[in-house]
């Protein structure tokens, strides 16, 4: 066991640290702006802010160079990560580009995707949204409606999706769509890459009780695809992205921790300041504080199997489930602390409303708490799967 | 960077299992000595594997699985400073002969030429040497077996009476100085309590496995797979928890005066604490509720891992506490003046959870 760091490592973590603090803006406090801008303006400041990060060569740490990548290694990445969650750095509003089609593409993408792709994600050229869920397709994606039928040399795309974050300004969107209605369903699925100027394809927002404009309504008709846009093989969607999926959960958004850590650390310091703090309180955060602490060692375990080229399975499901309740209850706890001060115009009220209604949606999406919990009770307890049926 | 069991402490974990599982009702202090751990903390001049903190939360693990850990602990942890003290008992000692155990709570002080206190016992069936603190400055007196007046209390394990002691005594016993040792026994603690709660785990998955119940077996219903799945993070916690705490220790061991080092190992020995005892209770707890009615009975053996965790629970201190202790960390960090973030990386660690 070895927990530490080598001269090296360290000396990139200083490196990537400096520069965080020599170049996140100065209006970039308690994880966000302030004073607080359009969303619009956030927008496009947060586009500028990933460029400087590609620029500086702090983006897609252990991504091939050959793709415009810093071909590092994963501990590097985690390093970074950390240091740009111990900063409250900007979260990237790329997030599908980063850790759902550049993984997916590396992994199973034909060589002109690789190359075309995966540097232009990285430096913000294009933005990607994830065309899965259906009205009717949520936790049960094989029930997927949405299909490609053959015409000519390319496809033609018809249905809807939901819940499709970054839609109305992402350039690309990656679509699971139904290829083959006469097998089974969870194996009749492929992936495509759409560009979202493709014309048929119509837009409309959803409004998240966060009060931002995160999600959309995505309706296709009659949208052309070409054909070297499938990605992967013909009706093997599902499990392409399954077993991309699987490797990620353990390496997504290595920052959170050290994030939410912050976070913790704002309100304890808060809380300090208040009268009447008790020790029931006090004794919550510190039980909240050890949980961010386990999730730290979870990271460097997981870091340190990928990098002794083990396979990550079915078992960093329980990381979802964890590192989403805890974002919850930091959210609850900031509620319970600042009181009637919640809807107050301060830097930390904003900053924890914010967190409080974005975190109602972390134990339902990317695979909603129950369904992680079905994940890690079949596959990795193995217990029975019950009467459940799939695509229905 | 490498947080991951070395092959040689996975083979150290599966000869350690497999003599568990050999035992048949001898101590197993005597089949580890025989598997030559007893002495696996010791130095390497001084006889001993010179093994760390790494190696023995692995046997601890492994003893509480299988329900033996007893006094373990203290063995493992006094077994240079015994030897030391006692030469004439070294062979014994070594051999597994001796029975040392240490007091659950209570502490003696030195006045008038004489050792003085009062004393709880935990007490098995066996003669041992008490294991008592003298003062607080981290010295432990070794007293020989000798009839004691009791006061009884409760039992919380079977088979391990407890018992409050009045000690007055001539000067005689030994008295050691061992830094550190209260804190390295709540370790090893720590690391049965993880053993004894993945034994309640196994048997609770195991039980809905085979259980059946309307037509199928109890673990095809979402409401049970949904408490294991969730009893199975809290047992992943554990697990990290200890051993991270375990590695730490050693790293701040190996490089003795480094305070970045130190203080790392003092936190993820404070995070250990305020998680694992009563986590390791709750993944217990939920066990015996997967097991239905069988759960309750003295016959069934999943009371005594619970038994043995609330025991050792007990001497660890409470939850909120431990919780508090963690704040008081977290809070010193939260509130330092922020500093440069290129100069947070004070030596070797950053750990940015606490």
């Amino acid at each position: 066991m070895d927990i530490t760091f080598t001269p090296e490592q360290q000396a990139y973590s200083r490196q990537v640290r400096g520069w965080l603090a020599e170049n996140l803006p100065s209006n970039w406090t308690h994880g966000g702006l302030w004073p607080p801008v359009s969303e619009d303006d956030e927008q496009e400041f947060l586009i500028g802010w990933e460029r400087r990060i590609y620029a500086a060569g702090y983006s897609g740490i252990a991504w091939p160079k050959a793709y415009g990548g810093q071909g590092r290694d994963h501990v590097d990445d985690l390093i970074v990560n950390e240091a740009l969650g111990a900063t409250s750095a900007p979260e990237s509003i790329n997030t599908i580009g980063r850790e759902l089609v550049g993984p997916i593409i590396l992994s199973v993408g034909t060589e002109a995707q690789k190359q075309h792709f995966i540097p232009r994600i990285l430096q913000m050229q294009d933005v990607w949204c994830q065309g899965f869920s259906e009205p009717n397709a949520g936790s049960d994606l094989a029930a997927v409606r949405t299909r490609a039928e053959r015409r000519g040399d390319g496809w033609v795309v018809n249905g809807q999706k939901i819940w499709t974050s970054y839609a109305h300004f992402a350039t690309h969107c990656i679509l699971l769509v139904r290829t083959n209605m006469a097998v089974s369903p969870y194996s009749g699925m492929s992936l495509f890459i759409v560009p979202m100027d493709s014309p048929g394809i119509e837009v409309r927002p959803i409004r998240h009780m966060n009060g931002l404009r995160h999600f959309n309504e995505v309706f296709f008709t009659d949208v052309a695809v070409a054909a070297e846009n499938l990605i992967g093989p013909l009706d093997s969607g599902w499990k392409v992205a399954v077993e991309v999926l699987g490797f990620e959960r353990a390496t997504t958004r290595l920052y959170r921790q050290a994030r939410f850590t912050e976070e913790l650390k704002a309100l304890a310091r808060h809380a300090e300041t208040m009268s009447g703090i008790t020790d029931a309180t006090r004794a919550d955060i510190g039980g909240i504080a050890a949980e961010l602490s386990i999730m730290r060692y979870h990271n460097l375990r997981f870091i340190s199997r990928l990098a002794s080229g083990a396979r990550i399975g079915e078992e960093a499901s329980y990381l979802k489930l964890m590192w989403s309740t805890l974002h919850q209850r930091i959210g609850r706890l900031a509620l319970e602390l600042l009181g009637p001060d919640f809807s107050a115009v301060t830097p930390i009220a904003e900053q924890f409303r914010r967190i409080y209604f974005t975190s109602r949606g972390e134990t339902i999406y990317a695979g909603s708490s129950q369904i992680q919990r079905n994940i890690l009770a079949e596959r990795v307890l193995g217990l029975p799967r019950g009467a459940r049926r799939a695509g229905n | 960077m490498n947080f991951q069991q070395s092959l040689e402490q996975e083979m150290l974990r599966k000869s350690v299992a497999a003599t568990m599982e050999r035992l048949a009702g001898q101590p197993a202090r005597l089949a580890l000595a025989d598997l030559g751990v007893l002495g696996l903390l010791q130095s390497e001049h001084a006889g001993g594997a010179g093994l760390g903190f790494s190696e023995a939360v692995i046997v601890l693990q492994e003893a509480g699985r299988a329900g033996v850990g007893h006094d373990l602990a203290e063995t493992l942890l006094l077994a240079e400073a015994f030897t030391t003290a006692h030469p004439q008992f070294a062979d014994a000692f070594m051999a597994g002969k001796i029975t040392l155990r240490a007091a659950v709570a209570g502490q003696l002080v030195q006045a008038d030429g004489r050792l003085r206190g009062e004393l709880i016992l935990r007490e098995g069936r066996d003669p041992s040497w008490i294991v008592a603190p003298v003062g607080d400055q981290g010295d432990l007196a070794f007293l020989p077996p000798v009839a004691l007046d009791r006061i009884a209390r409760g039992a919380v394990e079977d088979g391990a009476a407890e018992a409050g002691v009045v000690i007055d005594l001539p000067p005689g016993p030994q008295i050691v100085r061992v830094p550190g040792f209260t804190a390295a026994r709540a370790m090893l603690d720590c690391a049965e309590l993880l053993g004894a709660a993945d034994m309640c785990f196994a048997l609770g998955v195991d039980y809905i496995k085979d259980r059946q119940q309307f037509g199928q077996p109890l673990g095809a219903n979402q409401a049970l797979k949904h408490i294991a799945a969730d009893s199975f993070l809290a047992l992943e916690n554990l697990r990290l928890a200890v051993e991270y705490a375990a590695a730490a220790r050693d790293t701040a061991d190996q490089a003795p005066g480094d305070p970045a080092l130190m203080s790392e190992a003092e936190r993820a020995q404070a995070v250990m604490l305020a998680y694992v005892p009563r986590t390791a209770r709750e993944i217990a707890e939920t066990a015996i509720q997967l097991h239905g009615g069988i759960g309750l009975t003295w016959e069934y053996r999943l009371n005594l891992p619970l038994r043995r965790i609330v025991s050792l629970g007990m001497r660890l201190g409470s939850a909120t506490d431990r919780a508090l202790a963690l704040h008081q960390g977290f809070l010193v960090t939260a509130t330092a003046a922020r500093p440069h973030p290129a100069a947070a990386l004070n030596g070797v660690h950053h750990d940015t959870a606490l």
